[in-house]
């Protein structure tokens, strides 16, 4: 143990600076961390790759893909990456580290939910891309792919703090709640993220019989739903995690 | 440059981890001693904002902990879990955390660097963490509490698992902290080594604060309190009725057949009194000892 003791920098703390400073290099670092694993390689790499083949070797058509990646996909990575997304550092005990340093908690909060979405994003934004039928549709469609995400990633990390098992509910939510709600008649199904991504996404709309498809309106409204969504999502969990003890205290 | 605690109560369910504590720390090491369970964790996780008491409140050089984070800037904690981001090296761990403080990337791997090789990590920093020892693993938690160098340092039971030589390293660098004139607060519920590091304690039992200050202070309550003496004599039912009339003599016990224990208030006039009544009985003393004699008696004492 060096006992040089007047070794140690003189007192001379951080900068004075924002309280959200550092969550930036904290959104990079667990990026990076999420980047590392296998798992997530997996997905980054293979369905872009899985789209590429279906819509080129395969002749499978762009609306399928864009419903896949948008629809189904979007939702269901960024359940997987976002639900937990404090409560895997709540369980194992690492949030003390992030928690006793001078950044707001809301802002490390906000950079694990970035760390979260990112490989959700490297994975969707190139193969939603393939789904395009024209330069203008592929903006649209990797807009739908980032918003999507967004609206998603964010509400399934205000569950994740909400409830011990934002898995379930938010497969159900997906699954269930989502597929029926969509599939009701009227203005009901524009409550639905998917039918907003889908008219950002300009895919085609679930139809009834007599009773047409809902009509949630420009496509860039639904980009403001999307965005609405997220933002509102996110400073509820703000303030949520500034209020709330995360610690496991016994 | 204070902790403040006043009248902080902290419940969970319907257990009380702290009742009603009122308790100031400045400069220096400050042992916080208790067995397990006594809410000594629980205490350094309000001082470090991690939880928020139900009555009372908790200020780190004025600030409240819980709801302004800028406190952390001017102070470490290292905390009592074993739990680290597993796949890192020691060294990343610890410029990680650092640059959380605003630091940018070569000022906090300079003092990554320098925090590590204060507590000895130089040469295995570069290990992941997963393949570190315990004390190891320790070490690096101490690295990152002290890395920004703040005035206030906090140390969840930083000698578990380390071994004696770790120990007495680890013993050093906090007495050096607090030379320094730093605030570390120590909490552990082994006596000696927060007594090896500090002469300053605060005791907790049942969430409760049962006795603070200099532990030369709390010795001088051995002086006052009943006091046990074990004599392994041949006969020792003799020896009791024998001593059990002596004014002083609080009470006599039989301990496994051949031992006697003796519970008196003074003493002195027991250690007067037992030769002579032994050689009048013609009984040899065969030993003699007593288990108040160190501090870990004077701490049961004050928490039970």
């Amino acid at each position: 143990m060096s006992d040089d003791s007047t070794a140690m920098h003189a007192p001379s703390h951080a900068p004075p600076r924002s309280r959200y400073a550092g969550a930036g290099f904290w959104a990079s670092f667990h990026l990076v961390r999420n980047l590392r694993r296998r798992g997530t390689l997996v997905w980054v790499i293979g369905l872009p790759i899985l789209a590429a083949a279906m819509r080129l070797a395969f002749g499978v058509p762009a609306d399928a893909i864009g419903e896949l990646v948008l629809v189904y996909l979007v939702p269901l990575m960024s359940l997987m990456y976002g639900g937990g997304v404090l409560r895997e550092e709540v369980e194992d005990q690492t949030l003390t580290y992030g928690f006793t340093r001078p950044v707001d908690r809301a802002g490390l909060y906000l950079a694990r939910l970035t760390a979260a979405a990112g490989p959700v994003l490297l994975a969707t934004v190139p193969a939603a891309a393939f789904a395009a039928t024209s330069p203008t549709h592929g903006l649209r469609l990797v807009v739908a792919a980032i918003l999507g995400t967004a609206a998603h990633a964010t509400l399934f990390g205000l569950w994740g703090l909400l409830t011990r098992r934002p898995t379930w509910l938010g497969l159900a939510y997906v699954l269930v709640w989502e597929q029926s709600l969509e599939k009701v008649p009227g203005w009901l199904a524009n409550v639905t993220l998917r039918t907003q991504i889908r008219n950002l996404g300009h895919l085609e709309r679930q139809s009834f019989g007599p009773f047409g498809s809902a009509d949630p309106g420009p496509w860039w409204l639904s980009a403001l739903v999307l965005l609405a969504i997220a933002g509102a999502c996110v400073v509820l969990a703000g303030m949520i995690v500034r209020r709330r003890e995360l610690v496991l205290s016994r | 440059m204070t902790i403040e605690v006043r009248g902080v109560t902290k419940m969970f369910g319907t257990v009380r981890a702290l009742d009603e504590i009122d308790l100031e720390i400045g400069p220096g090491v400050t042992g916080l001693l208790g067995p397990n369970g006594s809410g000594k964790s629980t205490l350094l996780k309000l001082v470090s904002g991690q939880l928020r008491p139900d009555t009372g409140h908790v200020r780190v050089l004025g600030m409240d902990p819980f709801a302004e984070p800028q406190v952390f800037a001017r102070l470490g904690l290292c905390p009592e879990q074993d739990k680290f981001y597993e796949e890192l090296s020691g060294e990343a761990f610890v410029v990680a955390l650092t640059r959380l403080h605003g630091f940018g990337a070569r000022e906090a791997t300079e003092r990554a660097h320098h925090a590590l090789a204060r507590v000895s990590m130089t040469e295995s920093m570069r290990k992941p963490m997963r393949a570190m020892s315990r004390g190891m693993r320790q070490r690096v938690k101490i690295a990152q509490a002290i890395a920004h160098d703040p005035p206030i340092v906090l140390l969840d039971e930083p000698l578990t698992g380390t071994d004696p030589v770790g120990r007495a390293d680890l013993i050093t660098l906090t007495r050096t902290l607090g030379q320094e004139g730093r605030i570390v607060v120590v909490s552990s519920h082994v006596l000696h080594e927060v007594e090896a590091m500090t002469h300053q304690v605060v005791l907790v039992r049942y969430g409760r604060l049962r006795a603070m200050g200099d532990i030369g202070r709390l010795r001088a309550l051995l002086e006052d309190r009943p006091y046990r003496f074990r004599i392994c004599v041949e006969r020792p039912r003799e020896l009791a009725a024998a001593l059990v009339v002596l004014p002083h003599v609080r009470a006599a016990e039989l301990v496994k057949g051949h031992a006697l224990e003796i519970t008196t208030t003074d003493l002195m006039a027991l250690c007067r009194a037992l030769p002579g009544e032994a050689a009048r009985l013609g009984l040899v003393i065969e030993e003699l000892g007593s288990p108040d004699a160190d501090l870990e008696s004077l701490y049961r004492y004050l928490i039970e």
